[in-house]
């Protein structure tokens, strides 16, 4: 339900405001017949939808024109949602009102707003890896500029092009520079140990994800959730055709209990962390991240993977991470070693797998 | 519509096949291929069994490691000619083809399962192949990956290879029959280590012997489903646990990384 209304045309804008303004902007007057769920106190979907639009509508005609601006829609919003919204939502749901909000508000709002206003409870840093991506590193952080993130990190690392100054400077975003590689595990490491926000969400200078899907994760990390990954399980093809690394991260997640993650791993972006999580496994780990994943399992993190973005097919070839047995690939492949050797110490070589013996075995497999 | 009948079907497996009376089996004494075949309670199809073992090679042996069996398979095997090695205990097929390639006398070790009957010309491209050179001679099935999901053994076995560098071996393993090892590799790699299959694969890769996928035989169609308990076959966990086993063991040849470089990661920069 909430996937279609997230698809709905924008034309709807202009017909919302109509029906406000020949309203005086007050709600229709409700038939006798009222619904089941509003008659127990429930409030329907499309309502909440509505509402929000009207309250974006009326948050933005009750203030002067030169204080419409992202700040505003975000705290407006994060008010009506605490007053209107009981109970707990799917981010689905939630990017659905927010969308609705803004709607209403930027029928009003000259020049309309692109940011996202989202409720949270806490706060959120975002990290950015990057080395030599002068071309969309701008459009990244733009995009990251649609959310309500506190402070938005980019480490670049090795950047021999003007990556620096293709980055507008605001005083949300903190650009730390290393001259040398450093490779992009290390540098969303770094990323994480400064990063003051109570969700860290990761993303790579080299792909321009959407504001709406990032939001997913933010959400999910504000929601109580430890680690959220990206779903990758959509773009990958049947398993006779996958690639050594995407085996790899899937043997992990099955020894480790976890089937139900399939091939998702903190390898990929986007994801994101909460504060605990962070505190729990340590910026040093991260530089791993399979094992900083297997430790989050291990440690009963609760883990979970609420969107898929494509980045499989957005990737960047280059050329040392191209063709079967590439460098990336053997260097991910060594941090899986890394990660089933530091599980191994904690668990025992043989993980949650059965110790039953052989000849026991036999003799219960023999019955007939 | 008369049924194909390409191996014996589940049908007739109760019945005992037993023809002639001075058995199949001709042991060499000086045998070029040692067949082995662990065996518990398998009388049903034992005699088929040991009749296409009997038509490999010209120069082989046939052992059968009875193991705790009370249906009369050591008696079986005797009376149709193989060297019967008995113990009152289940051994697992595991042990049993551990205990049966001690006793074997053979340059080639092939090994085989008496709940299954592969015929003969199925299993001389095996015995080729380790006549021809090659120290591991391997099932080239990898079971059923149609699909995104597969079943745990079937991604564990794909995954040991892959991180052992040979995926083009893809989901063949030591854990499928039909195989066969030179007497050469087993006794280097020893004869232990062959109680943990995915381990002895390890070893072998590891050593520098030639490991192969020779010769497709297609064993999850004819391997009967044995386990029909509540939860799921507790086999599954025991192969999962033995390729934990075998990435221990590499971890612990190889370093923390298997042999996988860092592709220069600074980490002394994260504090």
């Amino acid at each position: 339900m909430s996937r279609r209304k997230l698809g709905r045309p924008v034309g709807r804008q202009h017909s919302l405001a109509i029906t406000y303004a020949r309203n005086g902007f007050k709600r229709p007057a409700r038939s006798q017949k009222s619904g089941k769920a509003e008659r127990q106190g429930k409030i329907k979907w499309g309502q909440l939808e509505h509402r929000a639009g009207q309250a974006g509508y009326s948050a933005a005609s009750g203030q002067a024109e030169s204080s419409h601006s992202y700040e505003h829609l975000q705290s407006s919003f994060e008010e009506w949602f605490k007053e209107a919204v009981k109970g707990k939502l799917s981010w689905r749901s939630i990017l659905t009102i927010s969308k609705a909000y803004r709607r209403g508000y930027n029928t009003i709002a000259r020049p309309p707003l692109p940011g996202i206003p989202l409720p949270l409870r806490g706060t959120v840093s975002a990290v950015v890896a990057a080395s030599n991506e002068e071309k969309t590193i701008a459009a990244v952080i733009a995009e990251l500029s649609r959310l309500p993130i506190q402070e938005i990190i980019v480490i670049l690392n090795g950047c021999k092009d003007s990556s620096f100054h293709s980055i507008e400077k605001n005083d949300r975003v903190t650009v730390i520079s290393y001259p040398q590689r450093l490779g992009h595990d290390v540098a969303r490491g770094i990323g994480a140990s400064l990063a003051a926000g109570d969700a860290v969400l990761f993303v790579d200078g080299d792909i321009v994800l959407a504001a709406e899907d990032l939001a997913a994760f933010v959400l999910e990390i504000d929601k109580g959730t430890d680690v959220a990954l990206n779903d990758i399980s959509p773009y990958l093809p049947p398993f006779s055709k996958q690639d050594d690394v995407t085996r790899s991260k899937m043997f992990l997640n099955y020894m480790l209990g976890r089937p139900d993650l399939q091939a998702n791993s903190l390898t990929a972006i986007p994801h994101a962390l909460s504060r605990r999580a962070i505190t729990v496994l340590g910026g040093k780990s991260l530089i791993v991240p399979p094992k900083a994943q297997a430790l989050a399992i291990v440690q009963g993190l609760t883990i979970r993977a609420p969107q898929s973005v494509d980045v499989v097919r957005k990737n960047r070839i280059r050329s040392e991470n191209a063709g079967a047995g590439n460098e990336v690939a053997r260097l991910i492949l060594g941090d899986h070693f890394e990660a089933l050797d530091e599980v191994m110490r904690l668990k025992g070589s043989r993980l949650k797998m059965t110790r039953l013996s052989r000849s026991e075995l036999a003799r219960k497999r023999n019955r007939r | 519509m008369p049924r194909k009948r390409r191996y014996a079907s589940r049908r007739n497996r109760k019945t005992i096949v037993y023809k002639g009376p001075s058995g199949y089996v001709n042991n060499h004494p000086n045998p070029v291929v040692s067949i082995i075949i662990p065996a518990m309670n398998e009388r049903a199809t034992l005699a088929d069994v040991l009749y296409q073992a009997s038509r490999i090679h010209r120069c082989s042996e046939t052992i059968v490691v009875a193991n705790g069996s009370t249906d009369g398979t050591p008696e079986i095997s005797a009376k149709l000619g193989a060297r019967v090695i008995t113990a009152d205990k289940p051994l697992g097929h595991d042990v049993g083809r551990r205990v049966g390639a001690e006793a074997a006398k053979g340059q080639v070790l092939l090994f085989i399962d008496a709940d299954m009957v592969i015929p003969a010309a199925e299993l001389r491209p095996f015995v080729k192949a380790v006549l021809e050179g090659v120290d591991v001679a391997l099932n080239d099935y990898s079971g059923p990956t149609g699909g995104r999901e597969v079943h745990t053994v079937v991604l564990a076995k794909h995954s040991l290879n892959a991180m052992l560098g040979r995926s083009d071996l893809k989901g063949a393993s030591l854990t499928a029959v039909p195989h066969a090892i030179s007497r050469k590799a087993a006794a280097a790699i020893g004869f232990r280590t062959l109680e943990v299959p995915p381990v002895a694969l390890a070893a072998a890769v590891l050593r520098g012997f030639k490991v192969q996928a020779v010769h497709s035989v297609q064993v999850g169609r004819i391997n009967p489903a044995k386990y029909r308990g509540r939860q799921g076959d507790p086999l599954t966990s025991l192969i999962a646990g033995d390729h934990l086993d075998a990435l221990h063991w590499l971890i612990y040849e190889r370093g923390s990384r298997g042999g996988y470089s860092d592709l220069g990661r600074q980490r002394d920069k994260v504090r």
